[in-house]
């Protein structure tokens, strides 16, 4: 290798290294789940909420359901959906063939347990609304700093 | 009375089969144009090196898209397609030719046209494990996907069912 | 990961040794290479697929075809959007139906989306293969920001679901235009830092210039598509030579390099990046108002039909036979990593076996998305 070359070839590490110590200094987006935690926005799929006044019983869900999920579960004398979200894979195709639109997404997503029998939600379970989160920190890109995670306005500072 | 301009006009997919079908005559056995850029054709099983060397020299084309099989399980007979077109020439890259030939399901056994185009060697392999169709002259035909010591019937039969709950 | 299989005299007297690499790798899915090497040169190569093999084309034919979108997706699935609109446009064709203009803009606006985080997700995972970490974390975390846009369009990350026969199953939201143009532009700026610490480092620049050529007449005479052909210098581009969906109104380059070694087909999937956040930018200034969804029935008529699109590894195409009933009678699915198994071989065979990893992961094979 010439002696142009070497010495071109030291400067581009050199400029590798600078560029990566540079952002030591930038702020970061990582968050400490699940102290701090991500605005998700209303249109995520998430788990389902059910209606119980407005369903009918008719099976549309259970039968487009890609995983077979859906299990509809008499209650007297109406019948109702029963999910197993051991399989369910959120595509929502269930949301959008019901014909009485008694299904609706919510942003909860965390749906894990302990054992596989609580997987399975009965229709009382998923008539029940979406538990509150403490959800504050937005995504948010300026060309200029970077992208990083900044406190929604108005939010109240954690303790 | 103007004509409606937006039926496309399918005179190179008709040039296409006309040519096959002067040169060859009963040998094609179906010929047709379902919809723009998409001719299909079926020739018969004993003739279908001659004319893949016929479409790759005079005709120009010179890429296998891919190669696949069908089961018919009510009329016992398999199928085995290739779809090719041109990479040569701008203006006709899009069309997609089908050539099909149709074989008896008792007796599975074709012409491998790997020394045609050699790109369909995987997928020739693919057919032979998931259907039991035989290629002659393919320079390695074993187990592409399946696992080494299945020794069960070919899985996408139509005969074949797979349990599901 | 590699283990000795055998090992037998040469003609030149000396002994080859047959590895086994494989099947579990350092980043990409589950396939087996079985390598022969005289000394420290690979001179004989055979991928040995078939680790993910999940029958898909038997399960298509037991579901109707809504239920078999997220079958579809799942072979690929941080490209999801692309291999669905292959199987969507194949059923439009035999249904006859057309989806509207916006519908075909919101397709377009998906599979440009797909395409970054598909080209980002491989580039973090070249440098998990290299053992440069800072390449392995950069890019996941640059890939957020359009991962976080796929999922206000949608509503899930990588999952979509989102064309259906008719159109699409929701509709631009509020806010998306300004933030698709801020994210692109910061994520062209980002490029540019991408460049200074791996692409013109000269560390990379030696393991992966004049390593794994692969010749012009050889990758189209073994059918390769995608990157690893254009990287070879041939301009072949499905969404240019079939325009589909809202591509004839759109206005973008095709990204090729002449060299056809792996520097060269890295660089053309770099190009593409900026090409898409181009197209990104473009699709949310011009997209026309109007309905988003048409009906559809969900039956496959009697026919025949054979679609392509352009998908990040390559062409993705589709061949649909239908009996008028609701379930496809079958479904023939050749992916871009699958016609890209061909060239596995040429490109390993006369290098050294420390290129390996950078030779083969430059095709971009994705061993679940041949597999199927």
């Amino acid at each position: 290798m010439t002696v142009k070359g070497s010495i071109k070839a030291v400067a581009d590490i050199w400029t590798a290294y600078y560029s990566g110590l540079r952002h030591l200094f930038h702020r970061s987006y990582t968050l400490r789940f699940p102290e701090q935690r991500l605005v998700v926005e209303k249109g995520y799929r998430g788990r389902h909420l059910l209606h119980l006044d407005r369903c009918t019983g008719c099976g549309i869900c259970a039968w487009i359901c890609p995983e077979k999920c859906i299990t509809i579960v008499p209650r007297g004398e109406r019948w109702y959906p029963q999910y197993f979200y051991g399989r369910c894979c959120f595509c929502h195709f269930c949301t959008d063939y019901c014909p009485e639109y008694a299904l609706e997404e919510t942003v909860e997503f965390d749906l894990a347990e302990y054992t596989r029998d609580r997987l399975v939600w009965s229709p009382e379970r998923l008539a029940r609304p979406p538990a509150g989160k403490n959800d504050k920190y937005v995504f948010s890109v300026e060309t200029s700093r970077g992208a990083s995670n900044i406190p929604r306005v108005g939010a109240k500072p954690e303790k | 009375m103007t004509t409606p301009t937006n039926i496309p006009s399918l005179e190179r997919e008709d040039h296409i089969l006309d040519q096959l079908k002067e040169k060859f005559g009963d040998a094609i056995k179906e010929s047709r144009v379902s919809r723009r850029s998409r001719p299909e054709v079926t020739v018969a099983m004993e003739k279908m090196l001659e004319v893949s060397r016929f479409l790759r020299d005079e005709l120009g084309f010179d890429r296998a898209n891919g190669a696949g099989g069908a089961d018919y399980l009510r009329d016992q007979k398999m199928e085995v397609i290739y779809h090719v077109s041109n990479l040569a020439r701008k203006e006709t890259r899009d069309i997609i030719l089908s050539v099909k030939e149709i074989i008896p399901r008792s007796s599975p056994k074709v012409n491998s046209l790997v020394s045609i185009w050699p790109s369909v060697e995987n997928f020739e392999r693919e057919t032979y494990e998931m259907y039991g169709i035989t290629f002659d002259g393919h320079p390695h035909l074993e187990k592409l996907f399946l696992i080494d010591n299945w020794d069960g019937p070919p899985p996408l039969r139509k005969d074949v069912r797979i349990p599901t709950d | 990961m590699t283990s000795v299989v055998s090992s037998e005299p040469s003609e030149s007297g000396s002994q080859t040794l047959t590895i086994s690499v494989g099947p579990q790798h350092s980043g990409s899915g589950h396939m087996r290479l079985i390598i022969e090497m005289d000394g420290d040169i690979i001179i004989r190569a055979s991928p040995d697929p078939g680790y993910v093999h999940r029958g898909t084309e038997k399960i298509y034919e037991l579901r109707n075809i809504i239920k078999n979108i997220p079958v579809i997706e799942r072979p690929a699935i941080i490209d999801a959007s692309n291999l669905n609109h292959a199987y969507i446009r194949a059923v439009e064709e035999l249904q006859g139906i057309e989806a509207p203009p916006r519908a075909q803009y919101l397709r377009c606006l998906l599979n440009e989306m797909n395409r970054i985080t598909s080209h980002l997700y491989w580039l973090s995972i070249f440098g998990v293969f290299l053992g440069h970490t800072t390449m392995f974390m950069w890019p996941l975390g640059d890939r957020e920001l359009i991962v976080d846009l796929q999922e206000k369009l949608t509503g899930a990350r990588i999952t979509h679901s989102y064309i259906v026969p008719g159109g699409v199953r929701r509709d631009l939201p509020q806010g998306m235009k300004e933030e698709a143009i801020k994210r692109t532009q910061y994520l062209e700026k980002r490029l540019e830092e991408y460049d200074k610490i791996f692409f013109e480092n000269p560390i990379f620049t030696a393991r992966a210039k004049g390593v794994g050529k692969l010749s012009r007449d050889e990758a189209v005479k073994l059918g390769a598509v995608g990157p690893a052909l254009r990287g070879s210098g041939v301009d072949y581009d499905v969404r240019k030579d079939e325009p589909y969906a809202a591509y004839p109104e759109l206005d973008f380059n095709v990204c090729t390099r002449q060299e056809g070694d792996s520097y060269a087909r890295s660089m053309a999937r770099i190009d593409e990046i900026r090409e898409s956040c181009k197209l990104i930018r473009q699709i949310v200034q011009k997209i026309p108002s109007g309905p988003f969804r048409r009906k559809a029935p969900i039956v496959v008529p009697r026919g025949e039909s054979y679609s392509r699109v352009e998908s990040a590894r390559g062409e993705c195409s589709v061949y649909l036979i239908g009996d008028g009933g609701d379930k496809p009678y079958r479904l023939r699915f050749i992916t871009g990593s699958y016609r890209n198994m061909a060239i596995i071989a040429p490109v390993l065979i006369g290098g050294h076996m420390a290129d390996m990893p950078t030779a083969w992961w430059s095709i971009d094979y994705w061993p679940v998305e041949a597999d199927r």
